[in-house]
């Protein structure tokens, strides 16, 4: 792709001339894209650190067999509570965030559609967040029916799970709303010129996720109160004993969820593409592909839900089904690591962060998509089922893909952000150090799922006890390792060496035309591309 | 791009339904995209992507009925 931009049109020297209030207030009303896509991301960090002390106390606990450090009631809550922070509260935001900052600068708009609209929808998190931490303080404790809420256990809990619907309505909210100024952006807001198939693959990413959540959060959002009124309201939608369905949840929660997990890996398969592609100083192999792949995957997500579901009963043709449909779908997702091999193939790589964080994930997440694979077998999956097989499944897809993906991006766009430098050795330490605790933690839980360990219980029989030992120690590494992006990207925005506008020298795109640090206002006079 | 402008073509049915199976496979040529990107619209994409869903779905339910039916047959 080659963009070319006529006379630039962004305004350097009178930058903050909208007399914006100062302090507090200026976040609080902020309608600026780069401001809110900055209190995304902090958000969502702050979060991920949250979510991550929960997941080391659930290590911690099973660190040795037998109950030493949590009530086994308390234990149910930090794993349910971990599922819903990271999920809604650290990776979604997260890309919301990505969204906010890059989707105007890369297709030439001065800002996301509706700004106030904008503001609105980053600060319902914080309300969502605090109810469901506050949650664990209440009688009876937080929701600790895991983060698939399935009935009848959500029927029966105490007030925690009350907040918990509560926070899940909001946060859904949040994200409708978001994707509505994404798509509005996307659609309306390109530069003239950048016709949809010359703009960045992150942005075409996004662009389908976001159509995926207005698609799905209104499932679940119907799901969560269905629960609210059987609780409250003498409805019997779940509860056997009135005539209702607890596989119905089963059913509408799957309709949700299993879209859901893509919405959480796409924007960061946009990410990838644009990292591979700059560090390997080649565009992206089969972008058309690569569009349309993403696009079917966007459809054809609706279509294998009760592959989580074999165990819970269903007839033999039906299994078939989702096995078959399972599997079809996984091709268009392996076309794409096709891809990104074909693009580094006979690049020239350097292999600055983000490029290492990309790298990892193509490999990592292949091996999640593997495990999903042997999942997605309904003969295998009646053993595997709620055991340790499946934790370490998702996490080779949400941690080594959706997080590293992440990372990728903040490495590589944080030049762009603060106009300095991160320290490269310590983002490189920092990769290496992510990469094998990560797989030292969840690696072994392969092994932990096969012999039969189950999952969401905080003792377990001592043959276990090595493989959880690894784990736990890994767990641990990987926590602390993430101190180090935090010091980093602290010391970056302070005293890093200053970036000039494009600091990568295979970087393509409308972002890197901007100055380093992206002035306030960008694109005030939309470019023309060529 | 310095393409010379050719005047965008209506899309046939054949060539909708061409772009959506490229998508479910995850592989299109450059030249074929260009000319999807030139002569079909947004519009058609998406009713054609969800028609090629219910194919899809239908496709694997019939394969699943003649999977199904083998089976009981064989014994
Ligand atoms: C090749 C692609 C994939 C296949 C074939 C696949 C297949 C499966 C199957 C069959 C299960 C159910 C396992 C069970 O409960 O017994 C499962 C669970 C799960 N998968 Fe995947 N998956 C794939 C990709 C992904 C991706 C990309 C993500 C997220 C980014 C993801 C996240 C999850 C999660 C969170 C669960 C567990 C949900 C729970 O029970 O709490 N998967 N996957
Ligand atoms: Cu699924």
């Amino acid at each position: 792709m080659n963009i070319a931009t006529a006379a630039n049109g962004h305004v350097t020297a009178h930058d903050d001339h909208d007399h914006a209030p100062k302090g507090m207030m200026r976040w609080l009303t902020t309608t600026n894209h780069k401001d809110i896509g900055s209190m995304y991301l902090w958000f969502s960090f702050f979060m991920f650190l949250v979510g991550g002390c929960m997941a080391l106390t659930i290590r911690s606990e099973l660190f040795q067999p037998g109950l030493q450090i949590v009530r086994p009631e308390f234990f149910n809550q930090l794993t349910t509570l971990h599922g819903l922070i990271m999920v809604f509260g650290a990776i979604m935001p997260a890309f919301v965030g990505f969204a906010n900052w890059m989707i105007p600068l890369q297709i030439g708009a001065s800002d996301m559609a509706f700004g106030r609209m904008n503001n609105w929808s980053f600060w319902l998190l914080p309300p969502a967040a605090l109810l469901l931490v506050a949650s664990m303080f209440v009688p009876g404790g937080a929701a600790a029916a895991g983060w698939t809420l399935y009935p009848p256990l959500t029927i029966q809990q105490g007030m925690g799970m009350d907040m918990a619907i509560f926070a899940i309505h909001i946060l859904g909210i949040s994200s409708i709303m978001g994707s509505i100024n994404i798509i509005t952006t996307i659609l309306n807001l390109r530069a003239p010129g950048m016709t949809l198939m010359k703009m960045p693959l992150f942005c075409w990413t996004w662009l389908i996720t976001a159509y995926l959540i207005i698609a799905v959060m209104p499932i679940l959002a119907g799901a969560v109160t269905m629960t609210l009124t059987d609780r409250h309201f003498g409805t019997h939608f779940f509860s056997a004993a009135g005539g209702g369905d607890p596989v119905l949840f089963q059913h509408i929660f799957w309709f949700f969820g299993h879209p859901e997990v893509y919405i959480v890996i796409i924007p960061g398969f946009g990410v990838v593409s644009q990292v591979i592609s700059t560090f390997s100083r080649k565009p992206v192999f089969g972008y058309a592909s690569m569009v349309y792949a993403i696009a079917a995957i966007g459809i054809l997500s609706f279509t294998v839900w009760a592959h989580h579901m074999y165990t819970t009963g269903m007839p033999i043709s039906a299994q078939l089904y989702f096995m078959y449909a399972t599997m079809l779908i996984a091709v268009p997702t392996g076309v794409k690591i096709f891809n990104w091999t074909a693009t580094m193939w006979r690049g020239s790589l350097s292999f600055e962060t983000p490029m290492l964080f990309a790298i990892g994930f193509i490999f990592l997440f292949t091996l999640g998509g593997f495990s999903g694979l042997v999942l997605a077998m309904a003969a295998v999956d009646v053993q595997m089922q709620d055991t340790y097989y499946v934790v370490a499944h998702f996490h080779y897809t949400m941690v080594a893909g959706a997080l590293f993906s992440a990372f990728a991006g903040l490495y590589y766009w944080l030049p762009k952000w603060t106009g300095h430098m991160y320290n490269e050795k310590m983002g490189q330490l920092h990769f290496w150090l992510s990469f094998v605790f990560f797989n030292m933690t969840f690696f072994v839980q392969h092994f932990l799922g096969i012999a039969g360990m189950p999952r969401r219980i905080p003792d377990y029989a001592l043959q276990f006890t090595e493989f959880n030992q690894i784990s736990t120690i890994g767990a641990f590494g990987f926590g602390l390792s993430q101190l180090l992006v935090v010091y980093n990207v602290i010391s970056c925005m302070r005293s890093g060496e200053k970036a000039p506008a494009k600091p990568w020298e295979g970087a393509e795109g409308l972002e890197w035309e901007v100055p380093s640090p992206a002035p306030h206002h960008t694109w005030e006079v939309q470019p023309i591309i060529k | 791009m310095s393409l010379p402008e050719k005047p965008p073509r209506k899309a046939g049915l054949l060539m909708i339904v061409s772009a959506v199976m490229a998508s479910f496979l995850g592989i299109r040529r450059r030249n074929d995209y260009e000319s999807d990107a030139a002569s079909l619209s947004l519009g058609q994409v998406v009713i054609a992507g969800i028609v090629g869903g219910i194919v899809f779905v239908a496709g694997v339910v019939v394969l699943v009925k003649v999977v199904m039916a083998n089976l009981t047959s064989g014994n």
